[in-house]
């Protein structure tokens, strides 16, 4: 059998695969979202701004820019450490444990939080001992500390290549002409590390938006966020209105591609800047 | 390093062919990247294309591979007509620029890979391998991982398994552009021993006129998808046949004289008489001028820049407005400011246009 | 650093890199403190069992569970691989223009992830003719499209990594079909990419929760379900399952490491 043919058939039935349970599932969303037995509607995107789904939106943006943020300035700060740390053990077992924390989400997660901070979580009993606040995970308000669990890591992780571009023989030649390191970070450094910066936060948000089995895992979807009620919709056990889900859905898609153009245009601007560098 | 002969590789197995291009043309997106290519690389010898990046050696040489299909013309290597023939029921061994050695595969491996493509049994494989090793000097490294050679030691490998299963012809892209200055002037002379050796009908890409003009039996001289001068690397370079050819084979002090009087021209902003030239473009090597200390006619310069070189010494000097370069012996002593006057012989003015 | 600010710089770096460690184990080393305690409302347990991991270990349903999430993952993985490698080396050689086209693909799943992807699934594949709605049939494929862009980056950067097209048409010069070629020199080159990637995507694919809980339930129980039913019951075990479950990621993110060796870190976008 000739090879072109042979790949060009897989490539096809990969294609077939892919339209059936990937681009499908999107379209049908916006078809069940903008129709109903009559024809096009409204109603299902009217009913999504009900109160309770816009909470639950601004909710999901609320914790999604919390999470992000901390994650980001943790997570920039990390990586700058492991720049500039010249143990390359430290550096390669902390590389590692974040590159393995980054996708470590859902029930583990959920439940080691549990652990510390449930009910009767160990921590909150050495906070309650110590006379300091504890803190109940169960609560919408304290959901970040969670996430910040995969989201430092991730930022690390994400960061770490672009702290690579910056030679540290700049730093040097920054210091042979007299700036300080402040000036050089001010001058140098932040503005090579800013696309990626800003494009890795944006990723952090979203990671943190689409998030549904970690918070699902610790409130059965009594935290009122938008993948919450989208799988309340489907999965009956309050309400069953795939109508409701699919324009929830729709809502969450859409702030997703703005948070995905987002971080391509934080690619290319990072790109030019290398290029500009070489050039 | 030294090239040995085992006595088997220096009996050729087969003639030398030729490789001859006939009217060959290549578009790319309706823009030429070959127009009307004819050459003939003779039975057993060295040609080089030469020309700068993106003139069309590099396409033309893919398309004796069997990479690209020429858009017009043919090409045939003996007397077979190989242009519809793929690449690889062509029976020609290829060098790439950047040696695209099989990572995954040892030394023995990449040497040895055609001859497994073409079937052969184990122990002839390992002879034949072994062969090779001896004559591009890499007995011993058969084991080693491809990865962890010097660019020398890959250039090589690449070359010895180009050779392995008796091509018909040899291709070199740009063999020897990747490699360190030093390296690549010792693998010159040792590749165009190898070649006079093998007696193996050769056809080269190189932008470097130096390596062109060093290796090879004749060189041709591209531009712009286009055939400049076909000729002997003596030839090109005392004769060169356009302005092109000229500057950009050696060094060249390209002016142009403009009418005075009779016999007399103006040349870099000073007049001079010299008789039997013409209005026109003209150019002059720098190791045909004399530098005179004490000038008493002709052109005179201002010693701008004095570079010794061993051998001999370049001047740079300023004439008028232009800037000249000569190439003088070192028995002179210039310095910096002098003015000197530069004689110029009358057959040494080449005419350009 | 000058002078004055070596022991700053230093200090503050061991203070963040320490502040994360602290934060990533803390969790695990507490939870599996927990999974062998007897009692714990105070500082300290009131003793110590095993008593959790037995019954866990003795438990047919947990089995059951984690062999259905490795038939899972596995089937994902493989089905990616399946469909990658060909699909990237048909990509390289033949038809680099639709390269774009595989990047588009990879990139859906970041604007429809798991939660709503099951929503669009689960309407489609309710009704005749595909009603495989709440079987494995729909959570294999559902689980392959949210690992595929793992999968895609792991085996693109694979046949980045060496030049394909040069080494086929060096191949070629010698004599060989692309058939050669891909079985001699591209497969074995670009493996140790692929099943880097592959573990990772495993990892993912392992620990998927938001399809299963959705798709299937506990009609085709996996194990992140089964610790999910468990929570409500036995919190001892749960810790266990939890502690289980970071043990299987970092041992597979090693594994990628090894496999790898270019300790490139894989993002799906």
């Amino acid at each position: 059998m000739n090879l072109r043919w042979a790949t060009f058939a897989i490539a096809g039935l990969f294609l077939g695969f892919l339209i059936l349970f990937e681009i499908l599932p999107g379209i049908f969303l916006g078809i069940t979202a903008l129709t109903n037995k009559a024809g096009f509607t409204l109603e299902h995107l009217q009913e999504a701004t009900k109160p309770l789904f816009l909470r639950a939106l601004n909710n999901s943006v609320w914790l999604s820019l919390q999470s992000a943020l901390e994650g980001a300035l943790l997570g920039t700060l990390t990586a700058g450490a492991l720049w500039s740390s010249r143990n390359a053990r430290v550096k390669s077992f902390v590389t590692a444990l974040s590159g393995v924390s980054a996708n470590f989400a859902g029930v583990p997660l959920a439940f080691a939080f549990v652990v510390m901070l449930g009910a009767s979580g160990v921590l909150n009993y050495i906070f309650t001992s110590s006379n300091l606040p504890t803190i109940d995970i169960y609560r919408r308000e304290n959901l970040h500390w969670i996430y910040l669990y995969f989201q430092w890591p991730l930022m690390t992780a994400l960061m770490l290549p672009a702290f690579g571009a910056i030679d540290k023989s700049w730093l040097e030649a920054a210091r042979g002409m007299g700036a300080s390191s402040v000036l050089f970070w001010w001058r140098v450094g932040i503005p090579v590390l800013l696309p990626t910066l800003l494009g890795s936060s944006v990723l952090l948000f979203a990671n943190s938006f689409g998030a549904y089995a970690t918070v699902y895992a610790l409130s059965q979807g009594s935290i009122n966020l938008l993948p919450t009620q989208i799988g309340f919709q489907v999965s009956g056990q309050v309400g069953y209105d795939p109508g409701a889900a699919a324009a929830l859905s729709l809502v969450m898609a859409a702030v997703l591609l703005a948070c995905l153009a987002l971080y391509r245009g934080s690619r290319s601007w990072a790109e030019r800047l290398q290029s500009r560098g070489r050039a | 390093m030294t090239v040995t002969m085992p006595a088997s590789a220096t009996q050729s197995s087969s003639q030398p062919v030729a490789i001859t291009c006939t009217a060959l043309s290549k578009f790319y997106g309706g823009k030429p990247a070959v127009q009307d290519v004819h050459l003939e690389v003779k039975p057993g010898e060295l040609l080089s294309l030469l020309g700068p990046s993106g003139c069309g050696k590099t396409t033309t040489l893919r398309c004796v591979a069997g990479f690209e299909i020429p858009d017009a013309g043919s090409i045939h290597i003996g007397a077979q007509d190989v242009t519809k023939v793929p690449a690889e029921n062509r029976k020609v061994g290829m060098v790439f620029q950047n040696y695209a050695l099989f990572p995954n595969l040892s030394v023995a491996g990449n040497v040895g890979f055609g001859l497994r493509v073409a079937g052969w049994n184990k122990q002839k494989l390992e002879a034949r391998v072994g062969e090779l090793l001896e004559i591009v000097g890499l007995v011993g490294y058969d084991k080693r991982n491809v990865t962890t050679l010097s660019g020398g030691q890959r250039q090589r490998v690449a070359l010895a398994r180009a050779l392995a299963p008796n091509p018909r012809v040899l291709l070199l892209d740009e063999p020897l552009s990747a490699l360190d200055a030093k390296i690549r002037v010792e693998l010159r002379t040792e590749l165009r021993r190898l070649q006079l050796t093998l007696g193996v009908t050769t056809l080269l890409v190189t932008h470097d006129q130096e390596e062109a003009m060093s290796m090879s039996d004749r060189v041709v001289v591209m531009n712009q998808g286009r055939i400049e001068q076909i000729g002997t690397p003596r030839d090109l370079y005392a004769t060169p046949a356009t302005p092109f050819v000229a500057s950009f084979v050696g060094e060249m002090n390209t002016v142009t004289l403009e009418p005075v009087g009779n016999s007399s021209f103006k040349v870099s902003g000073q007049t001079v008489t010299l008789p039997n030239l013409e209005v026109g473009r003209y150019g002059v090597r720098p190791e045909a001028i004399t530098l005179e200390p004490n000038p008493s006619q002709g052109l005179r310069g201002v010693v701008e820049l004095v570079t010794y070189l061993g051998a001999d010494q370049q001047v740079i000097l300023r004439v008028g407005g232009d800037t000249w370069i000569a190439r003088v012996p070192n028995d002179l002593v210039f310095t910096r400011g002098q003015t000197v006057g530069l004689e110029i012989a009358a057959g040494a003015w080449l005419r350009l246009s | 650093m000058n002078v004055g600010s070596v022991n700053i710089g230093s200090m503050l770096r061991r203070g963040i890199l320490g502040a994360l460690l602290l934060y990533l184990l803390t969790p695990i080393a507490l939870t599996l403190v927990y999974s062998f305690a007897k009692n714990w409302s105070t500082l300290l347990p009131d003793g110590y069992t095993l008593e959790a991991w037995g019954k866990l270990f003795g438990d047919p349903i947990f089995w059951q569970s984690t062999g259905r999430s490795l038939i899972m993952a596995a089937s994902a993985v493989a089905l990616s691989i399946f469909f990658l490698v060909p699909t990237l080396f048909a990509i390289t050689l033949y038809a680099p223009k639709l390269a774009s086209l595989l990047e588009f693909f990879s990139l859906w799943p970041f604007v429809f992830p798991g939660v709503i992807l099951a929503v669009g699934l689960i309407q489609i594949f309710s009704n005749p003719p595909l009603a495989i709605s709440g079987t494995p049939w729909l959570l294999i494929p559902a689980v392959t499209v949210v690992v595929m862009p793992f999968a895609y980056r792991a085996v693109s950067n694979a046949f980045e990594s060496i030049n394909v097209r040069e080494l086929a048409e060096a191949g070629r010069s010698l004599g060989s079909s692309d058939l050669q070629i891909l079985a001699w020199v591209i497969f074995p080159s670009v493996l140790p990419g692929v099943l880097s990637g592959g573990v990772l995507a495993l990892s993912a694919a392992f620990g998927e929760f938001s399809l299963a809980q959705l798709i299937v339930g506990s009609a085709w129980q996996t194990l992140p379900y089964y610790q999910y039913l468990t929570n409500s019951q036995d919190g001892h075990r749960s810790a266990a399952i939890s502690v289980l479950a970071f043990g299987i990621a970092w041992g597979l993110g090693t594994l990628a490491l090894q496999l790898g060796r270019g300790s490139r870190t894989v993002t799906a976008v």
